[in-house]
């Protein structure tokens, strides 16, 4: 169970945080408290009773060693504890300042509202429950010492007769007030809380089968795009491959002219088939892996245009499949990107193995873009890529200085092997 | 000459028929006989032992290149010559490494296929073929116009000492190994690429 009373696991330096708001909330509630309850005294010759200062400043105060211990905390579980430990203090304090308030008048009940709020909220059932029946045990156990003369009854307040030596009207108190309204109270956060929780636990899934279904489209995608490239060069290409020997070996019959012709076409069919196929996915990318590929890529960039492209990447063994296609797709888009749009003499292109991560890097020294202009469809669509598998694209630049696009995939590399 | 017994494996059937036709038509060469795929293959080189053997790379049951070290085994004197869709100097590197002579692609034309074969079958290796870059090409061209470094790079706004590295790598990758073999390479393909 999440420590968040019914709601879902929540992970510790949230909790903390929320935990750390809390505190902090009250220390500026109390803090202002004391400041105002000082200008009062100090100016007006209202008879306060000085406990009735000085409690809330204990309360103000108490919130700077639970801060630290809040935040020592290394486990969820004690954490927790911590907390309630937190509140277990504050309700010993409130129930001093409900006694200097006449507290068995009723008002003494209001006190303790929040407190049982915030525990039933943020705690797990067993603490919060324990912390209510701890509120309610306190209440009773002051207007019974009330009741019996154990400790004076003291009030703020006018009160016509003295209802506090009221057998019936105690027992209403304690029954009614605390017991009614303290365990309804603490029940109906922790019911709220667990429609909450059960709301989010929905939309989490929700949203893992959402990532999972993008995940098996992408899969699903690669494959297509596999099998449509291989059919295109295998079969497409091959009878191409098969009408041209076929021509050569009409040489002897046909005009040599005419069988350069027709010969050049099939050619410009298969440079076709080929780029096609290329394309939508090298068969080298299978076949022999990235590294491969990339020098094939920047070949082919090279051939194409003026574009100068450098590698630099260590031989490695063969990286999951998946990761080697998204890696191969970020390095063409982005210089694809940098051919279209950079103005660019050179392009660096390295990958790198990082502990826990992959990184390609692409650098060129164009003409830069401001990176909050709108991105490409290409891009956005590597960064979506990217992402779904933990991984991450940052994308740096500036005006007249080249651009960089950097793509981490995490993936665990054998450490012995990278010397 | 002496004839040349070469053997065919292609799973593409038009390809192995063009393939038969197409060598028929040389005299020089006798094909002894054509498989399917590779476990056909292996058994071919075994019953024929063909001096030449054109393995295609992508194969049902056993691929070309899983298959190189067993008609080595069942044939050892065959010389194999790799059959590929994919002309890409990463698969040339990657048959060379496996023990075969050679890549050609099977989009190569009839008179660069004999060669090859003819080179093969003498005991000669292919050597991988790497494109020329498009700057390479521009220099490789300007060559053939008969400029000098120092022309070509002022018209191309590069340094001539860049101009040299670029002459280089296209030799190196023309297998050409004079600056006149280069220009004489340049004067030959130079209609070809105004053409383009």
């Amino acid at each position: 169970m999440g420590s968040f009373g019914e709601m879902e696991v929540r992970r510790l330096p949230e909790l903390k945080a929320i935990i750390l708001r809390t505190i902090l909330a009250r220390r500026i509630t109390l803090g202002l408290f004391a400041v105002i309850a000082l200008i009062v005294k100090l100016t007006s010759n209202i008879s306060y009773l000085n406990p009735l200062f000085y409690s809330p400043l204990v309360w103000f105060l108490i919130t700077f060693p639970f801060q630290y211990l809040v935040q020592r905390q290394k486990r969820e579980r004690a954490l927790n504890w911590v907390h309630a430990g937190f509140f277990v203090a504050e309700i010993i304090i409130i129930s001093f300042f409900v006694h200097l308030m006449g507290g068995s008048e009723w008002i003494g009940i209001s006190f303790y509202l929040f407190t049982v709020i915030y525990a039933n909220f943020f705690l797990p059932r067993l603490q919060g429950y324990l912390i209510t029946g701890l509120v309610i045990g306190l209440y009773s156990l002051l207007v019974l010492l009330e009741y019996i003369g154990a400790i004076p009854h003291r009030s703020l307040f006018v009160i016509v007769g003295e209802p506090y030596r009221s057998l019936s009207y105690n027992l209403t108190t304690i029954l009614a007030g605390a017991v009614g309204i303290y365990a309804t109270l603490a029940y109906t956060v922790r019911s709220f809380t667990r429609i909450y929780a059960s709301k989010n636990r929905a939309l989490a899934n929700r949203e893992l089968q959402l990532a999972n279904l993008s995940k098996q489209l992408l899969v699903a995608q690669e494959e297509e795009r596999r099998r449509i490239a291989r059919q295109l060069h295998d079969k497409l290409g091959q009878s191409l491959a098969a009408i041209k020997l076929h021509l050569a070996s009409l040489r002897a019959y046909l005009p040599e002219e005419e069988e350069g012709e027709i010969s050049q076409i099939i050619d410009r069919a298969i440079t076709e088939t080929r780029t096609l196929a290329y394309s939508i996915r090298p068969p080298l990318l299978d076949d022999l892996g990235l590294a491969p590929s990339l020098r094939r890529l920047a070949e082919m960039t090279e051939t194409a245009s003026l574009l100068q492209v450098s590698l630099h990447m260590r031989e490695k063994p063969r990286l999951p499949e998946a990761i080697e296609s998204l890696l191969f797709s970020a390095a063409q888009e982005a210089i694809e990107n940098v051919r279209k749009h950079a103005h660019a003499k050179h392009v660096n292109v390295t990958l790198r193995y990082e502990t826990g991560k992959v990184v390609l890097s692409v650098e060129d020294d164009g003409i830069g873009f401001r990176p909050r202009d709108p991105q490409g469809l290409g891009l956005q669509g590597l960064r979506e890529r990217v992402e779904l598998v933990g991984g991450q694209v940052l994308i740096s630049s500036t005006p007249g200085n080249g651009s960089q696009v950097r793509v981490e995939v995490p993936h665990e590399t054998d450490s012995r092997s990278d010397s | 000459m002496k004839q040349i017994r070469v053997a065919i494996a292609d799973d593409h059937t038009l390809v192995r028929a063009g393939l038969v036709r197409l060598l028929s038509s040389y005299p020089v060469i006798k094909v002894v006989g054509t498989a399917k795929d590779g476990a056909a293959a292996i058994k071919l080189a075994k019953d024929e032992q063909p001096a030449v053997f054109l393995l295609d790379m992508a194969m049902p049951q056993l691929n070309g290149l899983a298959a190189i070290p067993y008609v080595k085994t069942a044939s050892p004197k065959t010389r194999i010559l790799m059959l590929s869709m994919y002309d890409e100097a990463e698969y040339a590197q990657v048959a060379l490494e496996k023990g075969a002579a050679g890549l050609v692609s099977k989009t190569i034309s009839a008179d660069d296929l004999y060669a090859a074969i003819v080179d093969v079958a003498q005991g000669k290796c292919l050597s991988v073929k790497k494109p020329l870059t498009a700057r390479e090409r521009e220099v490789v061209a300007l060559l053939a116009d008969g400029k000098t470094n120092d022309q070509i790079g002022s018209s191309l706004g590069i340094s001539t000492k860049t101009v040299g590295h670029h002459c280089q790598r296209a030799m190196e990758k023309l297998d050409i190994h004079t600056r006149v073999g280069l220009i004489s390479y340049a004067g030959r393909t130079a209609g070809l690429n105004r053409n383009n």
